[in-house]
């Protein structure tokens, strides 16, 4: 008993509210989301069933391959079920949901994102709700850990390995880039600290992890979190139909999302949006790449010199990696062995009524619980922040990273980031 | 100065002031306003520092590594400058024989600022601004705007940074 009352927090009644919100809000949207989604299939069988039948018709009449026919056959099957869920008949057309679900990508991430965002800015958010908000946001962390059921370890390997060397290089490449000019230019250790581990990892989250290391001014801290939320947010709502312009493949996607969308919420949420392989592609890049923030934040330590006073605050630099390293995302590697190992009773994610199966069905509820927070998080007023050196380091280093990643992604190609999901 | 003091004479003058801080350059020439004020009147000054909890919302970022010592820095830095103001003011204030009080709330300094004004005897709020205009001004949070709209019968004194 003292157990578990020890893992609940003391004050955990003042999350409650927040949390109802986040759910109601996640609940209506998901709602809306599919009954979008099911006019949008009704629409698009309403167009093709005549086509296909044509087609059909064409091919029987030719003497073609009968397995080219049952497959279009049974195609034609599932456009009719779409549209007899409907109750419609051929002809009958919903082309506002084809509009809003398919071509302005109007799915549950925009809708909670922007939702949330309108909520938070207009009406805004009484502050009962707002601790309950905060802690909804890290629900996407138990989403994560379900998504390794989409994963075998030969997809860790090849799309992992690449996605590795990929981060790596970027990490490293803009930490020491932004740490080498904050240097040249004078710019305090501590805020050349904390741009070069955001800039370079996922934003935020290595903020919090180095800026007591390097010791960053409140104000410096302001000005830094606040340029990375301004610039996660205009790249997440500018990069998935910039993908869709440049006609960049759902892989690609997914690693130039990871490459350059600093804060990790919104790089899942861009990536999720775009589809679903962008985003197995994209989830199992950030893996490595949040792997490597306890090494940013040695090299910050290293770049600064501050081994002393690490060592002699921190207990010594293998505590401060131990500190440093996200432990949950070991929960996501026991998913993806467990999956590698194909044992018969997981079952898998798409075969119906096993373990697996029922994983996979509930991640996108953590998901859109922790974007609805997200959304109703983003102030315009926390943006607001960004300012100072911190802002004309962030927009530079992420206007790189986001053309420097295209072109690295379009040079590897989409096979190399393809995930199999072995199933 | 002394314009100022002639025409508050001629009408009515405030009898306790608040003077809200945060240390910047613009908050330290409200400051001398301040002080110019109690000394002229001899009324009581209350120096109001607000330790704004905004860096505190991002301890729960989905990857963030370090929690307890992020917070326990941001704890520090704040502690630090508060310090820093409360030692800067009532050096000052100590050194002109001047009475006052030094307060310290913890929040979001709009709310804090009102609470502090609502659960007080004070007529007059003087506080620094910054020159604002175009993108800045657009950027801005601009405290004393919002203050001013919140604000019902306590008066506010806007001291605007120098030209730097």
């Amino acid at each position: 008993m003292s157990l578990i009352r020890s893992m609940v927090a003391d004050d955990w009644q003042k999350y409650i509210p927040g949390l109802l919100l986040c759910m109601l809000f996640a609940f209506v949207v998901m709602n809306i989301h599919h009954v979008l989604a099911k006019y949008q299939k009704a629409d698009e069988a309403s167009f093709e069933i005549p086509r296909v039948e044509e087609k059909i018709a064409e091919l029987s009449a030719a003497g073609s391959d009968p397995a080219e026919i049952a497959a279009l056959q049974a195609r034609l099957e599932k456009y009719r079920k779409d549209l007899a869920k409907m109750g419609g008949k051929v002809g009958d057309r919903w082309e506002w949901a084809t509009l809003l679900y398919q071509d302005l990508q109007f799915k549950y991430v925009a809708m909670l994102l922007i939702g949330g965002i309108i909520i938070r800015n207009t009406i805004g958010v009484a502050k009962i709700f707002l601790p309950g908000i905060g802690i909804a946001r890290p629900l996407i962390k138990p989403g994560i850990i379900i998504l390794g059921v989409h994963y075998i370890w030969s997809d860790v390997a090849k799309v992992g390995g690449a996605g590795l060397l990929l981060t790596a290089v970027f990490i490293f490449g803009t930490a020491l880039s932004v740490m080498y000019l904050c240097k040249k230019f004078n710019v305090p250790d501590g805020l050349g600290g904390i741009m070069g581990a955001g800039t370079g990892v996922c934003g935020v989250s290595a903020i919090i992890a180095t800026s007591p290391v390097v010791k960053a001014k409140p104000r410096d801290m302001a000005y830094a979190i606040g340029t990375i939320l301004l610039f996660g947010t205009l790249m997440l709502f500018v990069m998935p139909y910039l993908g869709q312009m440049l006609d960049v493949s759902q892989s690609q996607f997914g690693a130039w999302a990871a490459l350059a969308i600093l804060n990790t919420a919104q790089l899942i949420a861009a990536a999720e949006w775009y589809g679903e392989d962008a985003r197995n592609t994209a989830v199992l890049i950030n893996a490595a790449r949040i792997m490597l923030i306890p090494f940013i934040v040695m090299y910050t330590v290293w770049f600064y010199d501050l081994k002393e006073s690490v060592a002699h605050e921190h207990h010594g630099l293998w505590n401060t990696i131990k500190s440093k390293f996200p432990v949950f995302i070991l929960g996501f590697f026991i998913l993806v062995l467990l999956n590698s190992l194909n044992l018969p009773f997981l079952g898998g994610p798409k075969e119906a009524h096993t373990p697996f199966w029922a994983m996979n069905a509930v991640y996108k509820w953590f998901f859109a619980l922790g974007f609805a927070g997200i959304g109703l998080s983003i102030s315009i007023d926390d943006m607001k922040k960004a300012g100072g050196v911190a802002f004309l380091v962030g927009s530079g280093a992420a206007a790189t990273k986001m053309v420097l990643g295209l072109i690295a992604v379009i040079l590897i190609g989409t096979e190399l980031l393809m995930v199999t999901g072995g199933h | 100065m002394t314009e100022l003091r002639g025409y508050i004479e001629a009408v009515n003058h405030p009898s306790s002031i608040l003077f809200a801080t945060d240390g910047k350059p613009h908050s330290l020439r409200a400051e001398e306003w301040a002080i110019e004020m109690v000394r002229s009147f001899n009324i009581p000054l209350t120096v109001l520092h607000v330790k704004d909890a905004y860096l505190k919302q991002f301890y729960n970022e989905i990857y963030a590594q370090g929690r307890k010592e992020y917070l326990e820095h941001v704890d520090k830095e704040l502690m630090e400058a508060e310090e820093a103001i409360r030692s800067d003011i009532v050096q000052r204030l100590s050194h002109l024989g001047l009475s006052y009080s030094f307060r310290v709330r913890y929040g979001d300094p709009l709310d804090e600022i009102i609470a502090e004004i609502s659960g007080g005897d004070y007529d007059l709020l003087v506080l620094g601004g910054k020159r604002l205009s175009g993108m800045r001004a657009f950027r801005s949070w601009n405290l004393p705007a919002r203050l001013s709209a919140r604000l019902g019968t306590v008066s506010i004194m806007i001291v605007r940074e120098e030209d730097s």
